[in-house]
């Protein structure tokens, strides 16, 4: 991320009174607000779903004669998502303690998600075997819409992911982009469960 | 930041920084979106005076644009709108004001990611060409008014325009992203970059006012986001998200686009109010009266302007109940706004006001952004609102807050500004010919369409001739008299151009701090070298607005001076 | 306390039926409970985010000071 070049901490600065000081680290911040964003960009999403449900003729969700969709598989990549996040919060208690030590929770972070997005990817090549895609009516465009964009945050999260591996091993991550990182990550995968909640169940 | 780094840093901008936008200084990129605002202005004046040529003499071939065609006449009305919300008012408001002022205003050196800084100006540079683009396309530009209402706009075989409507929402998306990025940047910057010494209420309002705009426009955009994928998806891959025969519904678009479509207003607003507040305390040469209330009704209005949207879809079949919690909320934002435009008028009781021309344009927009504010508590009650929706009622009311916040707002801005902008100053009575000459002519725009809306006149139609009732003499005659005014109005821009172009590159050098201001960036050079302030930062030691305090000698008493 | 209930009183006999236009109310009961639904979300959501994360800054600026010697990040920028 740009900009993330804030100072180590310092405790013996002289008069700090007249110091700036960041209060927040910038990348977190930025962060902060982009998730924001991204919060309402997806209760947006979800409001037109709920929307759209709710005005089905009949009041039948899903309709008749549409695909199943795989919810006891989809259940266990939840979890695999769920223990990545988790993964990712060891990560950074750690490289709050020792930057050296962040990299096996890092990676079983990194791998988990890379397992989500592949198992994610099989599930929805047997959907559209099934004849559920975009034009097949609401179901399938909200479904493609909704988690299809979900995803995409995951696989650009992966992507920041391995760039911040890189800066990890090269010792050039600072506090305020471990923060920035961890904060994303979360994002993506608490937003899951919701998603799952609403569009598979 | 040492000397050392900024010693490679003391030649001019190269071309490449200019033109191509590769400079990553919060200045020029405040000058480029400013001066791409200004263009995309100038496209969007002339689209309004096609139209209202249109409007006025039904079939006239419009010198310099020919006959106005059914479609062409829904392009332009459409990209007016577009062009003047999205590419005008936030570009040259929030985008370059908000990028040329926050650095200075709280005194460092720059944006605290100025390459995201870079980023977003590309982008929204990006953005402005696609939607030019979408002009010389197959049928012309989307035509489907600025708020896309599906089916018309989700259906090529309803809008005619297959890919203007595409490139259209491309580019309304782009710009979104553009100034996404420039937010998050102002926000951070905000907060996290300070003088040493300014806290939380030494900040000028200005800034606040971008600031609190910034995070509404982030904490509302995302549903349009959402909304414009989907309407997209309508579009390209067939989907039916908004259409009814393939199970969605075209309320829904409503729901989602007016869930921004108001807190934008707002967004717009305050910095215009930002704006409008800094001046007046300069030129009243007084302290800013009640600062931390004005901060208390901005800070009402944001979180009152997520609770007023759904007054656009009165009469969409929302239900009674909730059209009776939106209207209730709809007037009551008009307190904490007509609060903060009574605080200005109390700053300028009592004090010695100097009226040049950026506190001409000050005053002109208390003035005519009242009116457009009066006229809004018609729209809001929901049973008045059954009569007025869609008629130019309705149209006068948002220009006369449209235009105050976007015109009269950056005019002041500029003419305040330009001494430290351009290092020059403005001929001041060139400015206030400019100033009377589109003040009075606006009046005359937009007075007339009042009447014509009470009268029933409908928004959106290309002939009024088609309409017996609407095409007597009479409401013709207003007609015509709105579009000769707009004719002076726009006329009277190019003294304007001249004044601000010989300006620029003729005008009498100005000082450091031309008006006697107390903000910081009147303490750094004009124009401002790159990293603003040269080797030393300055400190804070007092709120912005110390005006006329007793016991100095002079009226001011700037922010970074010890004592 | 008397303008509270006059509010009541107002809100509670106002019309609950009355459609603007002629052809709307076409909704079914479930299709505007999603829609009142989902404006309450829509609305009350970014002021939670925005007073959370508000909240947020506030306690870290009374927790821990982080003083900066440096300005923003010069050292980041380089040279043209």
């Amino acid at each position: 991320m740009d900009g993330d070049g804030q100072q180590p901490l310092r405790v013996d600065a002289p008069d700090m009174s007249m110091e700036q000081r960041q209060v927040v680290p910038n990348a977190l911040l930025g962060t902060m607000i982009f998730v924001g964003t991204e919060i309402m960009f997806f209760a947006g999403m979800i409001s037109a779903f709920l929307i759209s449900k709710a005005s089905t003729p009949g009041g039948i969700w899903p309709p008749p004669g549409q695909p199943r969709l795989p919810v006891e598989a989809t259940a266990l990549n939840t979890v695999a998502l769920l223990l990545s996040g988790v993964a990712m919060v060891v990560a950074y208690h750690q490289f709050k303690k020792s930057p050296s030590k962040a990299t096996a929770p890092f990676l079983v972070s990194a791998v988990l998600g890379v397992f989500f997005v592949v198992f994610q990817g099989f599930e929805w090549v047997g959907l559209l075997d099934h004849g559920l895609t975009m034009s097949s009516g609401p179901f399938g465009a909200f479904f493609f819409l909704i988690v299809g964009t979900h995803a995409l945050h995951a696989v650009i999260g992966l992507g920041i992911l391995a760039k911040v591996f890189v800066l990890l091993r090269q010792g050039a991550l600072n506090l305020g982009g471990m923060q920035a990182l961890t904060l994303y990550w979360i994002f993506v995968v608490l937003l899951w469960p919701i998603l799952y909640w609403q569009v598979y169940l | 930041m040492s000397a050392t780094a900024h010693d490679d840093h003391h030649h001019g901008p190269t071309f490449a920084e200019i033109w191509l936008l590769q400079s990553t200084d919060h200045k020029m990129i405040g000058k480029q979106y400013m001066f791409i605002g200004m263009f995309m202005g100038l496209i969007g004046a002339y689209f309004a005076y096609a139209f209202r040529m249109q409007l006025a003499f039904p079939g006239v071939n419009v010198p310099g644009f020919g006959t106005v065609s059914p479609l062409e006449y829904n392009a332009l009305v459409t990209n007016h709108g577009t062009i003047m919300i999205f590419w005008v008012a936030m570009p040259v408001l929030i985008a370059a004001f908000g990028n040329f002022l926050i650095p200075l205003m709280i005194g460092c050196d720059d944006m605290v990611f100025p390459r995201l800084n870079r980023l977003s100006v590309q982008i929204f540079l990006a953005s402005a060409i696609v939607l030019i683009a979408s002009f010389f396309v197959h049928n012309g530009g989307f035509g489907g008014a600025w708020t896309a209402y599906p089916p018309l706009s989700a259906k090529a075989e309803y809008n005619l325009t297959p890919l203007g409507s595409t490139l259209w929402l491309l580019a309304v998306v782009l710009e979104f992203a553009a100034f996404l990025i420039g937010g998050i940047n102002f926000i951070t910057t905000a907060m996290n970059a300070r003088a040493p010494g300014m806290k939380a209420l030494d900040v000028p309002m200005v800034v606040w006012m971008i600031c609190i705009a910034s995070l509404l426009f982030m904490a509302s955009v995302g549903p349009l986001v959402a909304g414009a994928v989907m309407l997209l998806f309508d579009q390209v891959l067939g989907t039916g998200f908004f259409d009814p025969d393939k199970g969605g519904g075209p309320v829904l678009w409503q729901h989602l686009f007016w869930f921004f479509g108001h807190p934008e207003v707002y967004v717009v607003l305050l910095p215009a109010c930002g704006i409008t507040a800094e001046i007046i305390t300069v030129f009243s040469r007084k302290k800013l009266f009640a600062y931390k209330t004005i901060l208390y009704t901005v800070i009402g209005t944001g979180v009152l302007s997520f609770f007023v949207w759904a007054h656009h879809q009165f009469i969409s079949g929302i239900d009674p109940r909730m059209a009776n919690v939106f209207t209730i909320t709809t007037v009551l934002i008009s307190i904490p706004i007509a609060e903060m435009m009574f605080l200005f008028i109390a700053t300028l009781y009592g004090g010695s006001i100097r009226f040049t021309t950026p506190m001409l344009w000050a005053l002109s927009f208390i003035a005519e952004f009242l009116i457009g504010g009066v006229t809004g508590i018609f729209l809001g009650s929901s049973g008045a609102d059954i009569y007025f929706h869609d008629t130019y009622f309705v149209l006068a009311h948002f220009h006369y807050t449209f235009f105050p916040i976007a015109i009269i707002g950056t005019f002041a801005a500029l003419t305040f500004w330009f001494p430290k902008m351009f290092g020059r100053m403005m001929n001041d009575t060139l400015g206030k010919i400019h100033f009377w000459g589109t003040i009075i002519p606006f009046n005359f725009i937009f007075i007339p369409l009042f009447y014509l809306g009470a009268a029933g006149q409908h928004r959106r139609i290309y002939n009024f001739n088609h309409y017996p009732q609407l095409a007597t003499p009479d409401l013709q005659a207003l007609r015509v008299l709105a579009t000769v005014s707009l004719l002076v109005m726009l006329s009277f821009q190019a003294v304007f151009i001249y004044n601000m172009l010989y300006s620029m590159f003729r005008g009498k050098k100005a000082p450091n701090n031309p008006w006697n201001a107390n903000t910081l960036e009147w303490s750094c050079p004009s124009p401002p070298p790159h990293g603003n302030f040269g080797d030393e930062l300055p400190n804070c030691y007092r709120g912005p607005y110390e005006y006329s305090v007793p016991g100095r000698d002079e009226d001011f008493w700037p922010q970074n001076l010890p004592n | 306390m008397n303008a509270a209930r006059v509010l009541l009183v107002a809100f509670l006999a106002s019309p609950t039926t009355a459609w603007a236009c002629a052809v709307c109310g076409g909704f079914s009961d479930d299709e505007k409970g999603a829609y009142i639904g989902t404006t309450a979300l829509l609305s009350f959501l970014p002021l939670g985010l925005i007073f959370g994360g508000v909240y947020y800054v506030y306690r870290a600026s009374q927790t821990h000071v982080t003083p900066m010697l440096e300005r923003t990040e010069s050292s980041d920028r380089s040279p043209q």
